[in-house]
């Protein structure tokens, strides 16, 4: 579906790289979780793969075809949710009207079920929103174009708790395995439960690659008490209640939770099991 | 795909209009124009003491320079802001997003910047032609419509430049050749312009203009002063003519191919 092929892509020529020959793709059917440290590339990562930056080598193709080109068929098949937007101060029913045309398998079902979803009327004005009620209305309207490549970045940012639940709730039941979501986030606690696939980048380099199924088979967290061994422990983060720490999973048929933040930080120190890099 | 769908075009154009944050600037700009020709044929209400139709004649011819030399100048300016919506990242995001070909985002912008500005004084002329006829008539005085004095206006400038080509296809080369210079002179005038506003995102009109005086002030002065330009131009004023014509067709074809090279290529940051 979407092939990144050794680009390289720099803000300039006079400074450094953001990525060098670097590859990674991603298959329909699944909910990526982007992660990375902040500068590390993920938001330009997503423009990249959306055509909005061109990578000055390699490629970012999606069914074959050059993204940068920006060509229709592409675009009506690719939808940005970006961190930070403004929305035009018209209804969503104005918004719908003059957008959803552009999205040949627009839902209004489904953007009616998300509104509901979230407790927004579907007779809102989108220029009198709060920013969390931004981000719902135009998640919504993300959701109901049914493009086959729905990218988000920092989805969760502003939304109160009940609505993350929402959040996860509508984007798990209103995704089809023709379609690929690919979520950048640090909220990663808000989307773990949604994610089925994760992808950690640091610039070039893609620290894990792996889906969360694999990750459950190869490691597992656990709560350990100050005066437990931590000899057989990928990585220990203290707290107040003891250790939380990540182990090699000696029992791959046993799986169990994965705390992203845990394997993160592991990630980030090298030290995850070679099953997993 | 079709490259250019005449379904997704319309439907871009909607788009852009209804959400144009300039839509309330160009009603403005409309109400202006229309109350500056209603302000130039208000002398009719209580005229001077001269006779009603050569006062309707000079007020007509008044309006209708009026409304070219404003045509004019706002081809010049909103050119340079044909691209006023790529201004901020959140506005490019959007735009580049839109499944949309490249042709048709870049064909909605010239429509709804240019085509429809050109053709608000025009519009604001009428309408104003229109409300002078029935207030003289509510005054018992006849009057007709002066429409066809921007016509006639129109029609005397294009049989001057039309002159240009009549008589270099007869022989006169070098009125072929000034015709030509005229129409590749205007065309790179707009087309900097456009290009100005693809390449400077604020104040595009301001920068645009400065740079262009700056070069050809160079180009001027670099050709003034240095006295084998001036010796050969001299000697070889017809090879020049052709060299100019030829240089400023290349130089439009240019810039004709630089302004979609440069849209296409348009980055997000």
């Amino acid at each position: 579906m979407l092939q990144i092929e050794n680009i390289s892509f720099s803000y300039g020529k006079r400074r450094a790289e953001v990525f060098h020959d670097f590859s990674l793709s991603f298959e329909p059917g699944h909910i990526y979780g982007l992660l990375g440290k902040n500068g590390t590339g993920k938001s330009t990562l997503l423009y990249l793969i959306c055509g909005l930056l061109r990578p000055t080598s390699g490629s970012v193709t999606f069914d074959g075809k050059d993204v940068k080109l920006r060509l229709p068929e592409v675009l009506q098949d690719i939808f940005l949710v970006p961190e930070e937007f403004e929305l035009p101060n018209v209804t969503m029913e104005t918004y719908v009207k003059l957008n959803a045309p552009f999205y040949p398998r627009f839902d209004a079902a489904i953007l009616q079920r998300c509104l509901e979803a979230f407790e927004l009327p579907a007779t809102l004005n989108l220029g009198s929103l709060s920013m969390g009620q931004k981000k719902k209305a135009f998640m919504s309207f993300a959701l109901a174009t049914r493009t086959r490549l729905l990218i988000m970045d920092e989805p969760t940012n502003g939304l109160d708790i009940p609505s993350k639940s929402i959040f996860r709730k509508i984007v798990a039941q209103h995704i089809s395995d023709e379609q690929a979501v690919i979520i950048s986030t640090h909220q990663v606690r808000d989307v773990e439960m949604l994610l089925d696939h994760v992808v950690m980048i640091e610039g070039s380099l893609v620290l894990l690659n792996r889906s969360m199924s694999e990750i459950s088979a190869a490691v597992r967290c656990e709560q350990r008490s100050m005066s437990e061994s931590l000899e057989d422990a990928l990585y220990v983060q203290p707290s107040l209640a003891g250790n939380a720490v990540l182990v090699p999973n000696t029992n791959p048929d046993d799986e169990t939770p994965v705390n992203l933040e845990l394997l993160f930080c592991c990630a980030e120190s090298g030290s995850l099991p070679e099953s997993l890099k | 795909m079709k490259q250019f769908s005449f379904q997704r075009f319309a439907q871009l154009l909607r788009l852009d209009i209804r959400l144009n944050r300039y839509l309330p600037a160009m009603l403005g700009i409309f109400l202006g124009y229309f109350f500056g020709f209603v302000g130039i044929y208000w002398k009719l209400v209580n005229p001077p003491d001269i006779s009603l139709e050569v006062l309707e004649d000079v007020l007509a011819f008044s309006a209708s320079r009026y409304c070219l030399v404003l045509t004019v100048l706002y081809v010049l300016v909103a050119s340079s802001m044909m691209f006023t919506n790529l201004s901020t990242k959140d506005s490019r995001l959007k735009f580049f997003m839109l499944p949309a070909s490249n042709l048709e985002k870049m064909a909605s912008r010239f429509v709804v910047v240019l085509l429809f500005g050109v053709a608000w004084p025009l519009v604001a002329y009428f309408l104003a032609d229109l409300l002078r006829v029935g207030v003289l008539a509510v005054l018992g005085v006849s009057s007709g419509f002066s429409f066809s004095a921007v016509g006639e206006m129109c029609r005397q400038g294009w049989q001057v430049f039309a002159t240009y080509f009549s008589d270099g296809f007869q022989g006169n080369l070098s009125s072929l050749y000034s015709g030509l210079d005229i129409v590749f002179g205007l065309l790179i005038v707009w087309l900097c312009q456009v290009a100005g506003g693809l390449i400077f995102r604020r104040r595009a009109f301001v920068f645009t203009n400065v740079l262009l005086f700056f070069i050809l002030f160079t180009l001027s002065w670099v050709a003034s002063s240095v006295d084998f330009v001036t010796v050969w131009l001299n000697c070889h004023a017809d090879a020049f003519e052709l060299f100019a014509t030829v240089f400023l067709g290349l130089l439009t074809l240019f810039l004709l191919s630089l302004i979609p090279w440069l849209f296409c290529h348009k980055q997000v940051q």
